[in-house]
């Protein structure tokens, strides 16, 4: 029997355009990670594994790989927690919660470049806002006492406020202590709105008869019926944004090229900003390569993972 | 019946401006099986849901067991509900679902904390026993091979036994039901409805059941409370209320299908005249201005031949139900239509445009003042009595 091949035109466009531009250029990178090729080279050399050698020997790829972890780790949780948080109180105010929604919305889509821009102000050792907001705290007592944990006992002096106010407020983004925990920060106040609309249209999607039925069952507090019902069918929420905040934070670039440029002594050289640097600022293409092939393996991980948890364990109909 | 259990004293609940309910009073007895029957819309899951302690009365009292229950929390009331969409915890099996709530009543805040709180003193005898009660409502609603499933992966009959099974394992007070039989097709509803009176006459509770299946009030309650628009027009027996309906409004509302209404008026004998026709019955207090008669179906019949106080119609529309025959006919000296049951083993020789004659049931009719409220017949000690 003659069977029709109108299925095949039918895909044909689709993957002919996966092929093009997503296919093909990964397997080109995997080739070029092998050899020593520069942008306008007459020719290359193959070097074989040397690119990835290089990954695992020295130094610096060392604390790239540091670096990204640090920063998915420290976004990926505050900012999921965050979000998960607003959004609850966001989803429990009877007035108001579409302006809360609004101004935790905006980071999300404000160009986070031109954020970078204000951020770069705001956390300036001398003229910035954060450092002249924390030191009107040296000069309050109770402040200052507070902060210092002064009115627990302890020695002003040796806390952390009591050091900064004496020897002056930290470099945020030019030390390299401070350097991370700012990029971190920017990337989680960028980030947790958008894990807060999603965790909305998770908490709406939420039968209200199960509150219900918790409070008949017994479960008297609101810590009760969060355990009983808004966490667990929350659980299809909970992968996709920990998968999307992951794959999202393993992408950071724009704050890092604007901010930090992977300084101060490589504490913010993070992998997507490594690949820039060395692939196309040096024109180190096969190293380059080299680095987005790793960078591929992690969002592949990443992405299996989800689809296994969204397949057995959280798929609840 | 024995003493008042659950008493609602003129609760009247608003949300901004509407109000839903308004003073509405009830006493439920213990073990008794009372249904809130109204349209959709008319409160009745409010009361239930007042009751339950899900909303609070804008006004009023609620008490169960002769103490005031108004600032109680749901889950002190002690009290169990049965949801429409049946709300099972779609993440957990049918056995955990029906050990839910009893392990948030038996055991303390730590020994339910994940892990460690299998470690305190007692908890797993006590899991143990808890389980052994699942057990036991499962062996009754006959779900015990289900206990390892999850409620997605049951059909619709099988989550509403889940849902009673959870209402039931820790032997409540009394079970407040919300429609459980809505979302159940047509012969699975029919069987549940057995199955719930069953249920009811063995473990002897008080439940209390909101629908507006007027089928599912008549067929499984002891008493009926009749709610529309946010009030309790009439509560008896689904015999009381059908034959003996306080009220038009009830009286068009319980009844498959809707009693007929027809014009009426006051002769000067103090009879009512219908259509040119005059009942035989005298009304107790006269005075009123212009009536409703009140004629349900089956106490109207064909005709073979035409007499005098009989109506005259058209046949305009026959529809057989198998064990009747409802027949439409348009009246000829009034522009409205009544519906006659007939039974469709007599041979019935009429067809659509055919001239037939309708007379009634002697006794039967109900004739409803200005107000809609149902007036009484002279010589007529109650309602009930039947008069020629």
């Amino acid at each position: 029997m003659k069977q029709s091949k109108a299925h095949v035109l039918f895909v044909a466009p689709a993957v002919v355009l996966m092929v093009v531009i997503l296919i093909i250029p990964v397997f080109v990178a995997g080739a070029l990670s092998f050899t020593d090729y520069g942008l306008g080279n007459p020719g290359f050399n193959w070097v074989g594994w040397k690119n990835y050698a290089a990954m695992l020997k020295f130094s610096s790829y060392h604390k790239m790989f540091s670096a990204s972890m640090t920063y998915v780790f420290i976004v990926v949780p505050c900012s999921v927690a965050l979000g998960l948080g607003a959004a609850m109180l966001i989803s429990s105010l009877k007035i108001g919660g579409e302006i809360y929604k609004a101004i935790f919305f905006l980071p999300v889509m404000a160009t986070l470049l031109a954020m970078a821009f204000a951020w770069e102000f705001t956390l300036d050792p001398i003229i910035g806002l954060a450092n002249a907001f924390l030191s009107l705290g040296c000069r309050e007592e109770w402040i200052y006492n507070l902060l210092t944990g002064a009115w627990m006992g302890l020695p002003p002096e040796e806390s952390w406020y009591g050091r900064a106010c004496a020897e002056g407020m930290p470099n945020w983004l030019g030390d390299k202590t401070y350097a991370m925990p700012s990029i971190a920060f920017i990337g989680i106040w960028q980030a947790f709105g958008f894990n807060m609309v999603l965790y909305l249209a998770g908490l709406t999607a939420i039968n209200r008869d199960l509150y219900a039925a918790a409070s008949m069952d017994g479960a008297g507090s609101a810590w009760e019926r969060f355990r009983l019902v808004t966490w667990p069918m929350l659980g299809p929420t909970h992968v996709f944004v920990l998968t999307i905040t992951s794959i999202r934070s393993f992408q950071v670039f724009d704050t890092v090229e604007a901010l930090t440029k992977g300084g101060p002594s490589k504490s913010t050289y993070v992998m997507v900003y490594a690949l820039f640097e060395k692939g196309i600022k040096q024109n180190l293409v096969g190293m380059g390569s080299a680095i987005t092939m790793v960078f591929l393996g992690f969002v592949f991980l990443l992405t299996l993972t989800q689809v296994y948890f969204i397949n057995k364990k959280v798929h609840y109909s | 019946m024995s003493e008042l259990q659950i008493r609602l004293k003129n609760v009247t609940k608003r949300f901004g401006a509407t109000e839903v309910l308004g003073r509405v009073s009830l006493g439920i007895s213990e073990g008794e099986f009372l249904t809130l029957l109204g349209p959709s819309g008319c409160g009745k899951t409010t009361i239930l849901r007042i009751i339950a302690g899900l909303e609070s009365p804008t006004d009023g009292e609620i008490s169960l067991g002769g103490n005031i229950i108004n600032t109680v929390r749901p889950c002190d009331r002690d009290l169990a509900m049965v949801f429409q969409t049946y709300a099972l915890y779609p993440h957990l099996t049918v056995r955990q679902n029906l050990l839910t709530p009893l392990l948030l009543r038996n055991l303390t805040f730590m020994q339910r904390f994940p892990l460690i709180g299998r470690l305190f003193p007692g908890t797993r005898s006590k899991i143990v026993g808890l389980r052994r009660q699942v057990n036991a409502v499962a062996d009754t609603l006959k779900i015990r091979h289900l206990l390892d499933r999850k409620p997605g992966q049951l059909s619709g009959g099988q989550q509403q036994r889940v849902a009673l099974g959870r209402a039931m394992v820790r032997k409540p007070r009394a079970f407040l039901m919300d429609e459980p039989l809505s979302n159940l097709d047509a012969e699975l509803r029919v069987h549940m409805r057995a199955e719930l009176v069953k249920l009811h006459r063995n473990i002897g509770t008080t439940f209390i059941y909101v629908t507006h299946d007027q089928a599912e009030a008549l067929t499984m309650s002891d008493r009926i409370a009749i709610v529309m628009d946010g009030r309790i027009l009439q509560v008896g027996s689904p015999e009381e209320v059908y034959e003996a309906p306080g009220s038009l409004k009830v009286a068009e509302f319980v009844g498959s299908p809707k009693m007929n209404t027809l014009p009426g008026s006051l002769g000067e004998d103090g009879r009512v005249v219908c259509l040119g026709m005059t009942l035989r019955r005298q009304l107790k207090e006269t005075g009123h201005g212009n009536l409703t008669i009140g004629l349900r179906p089956e106490h109207l019949q064909v005709q073979s031949a035409f007499t005098p106080d009989c109506f005259v119609g058209k046949l305009v529309h026959r529809e057989n139900l198998g064990s009747d025959l409802f027949l439409h006919v348009a009246l000829n000296n009034n522009d409205s239509q009544i519906l006659v049951r007939a039974n469709p083993e007599e041979v019935f020789p009429f067809s659509i445009g055919d001239e037939v004659w309708v007379g009634r049931v002697p006794g039967k009719a109900m004739v409803f003042g200005p107000d809609g409220g149902r007036l009484a017949f002279g010589g007529e000690p109650s309602l009930m009595e039947e008069a020629v």
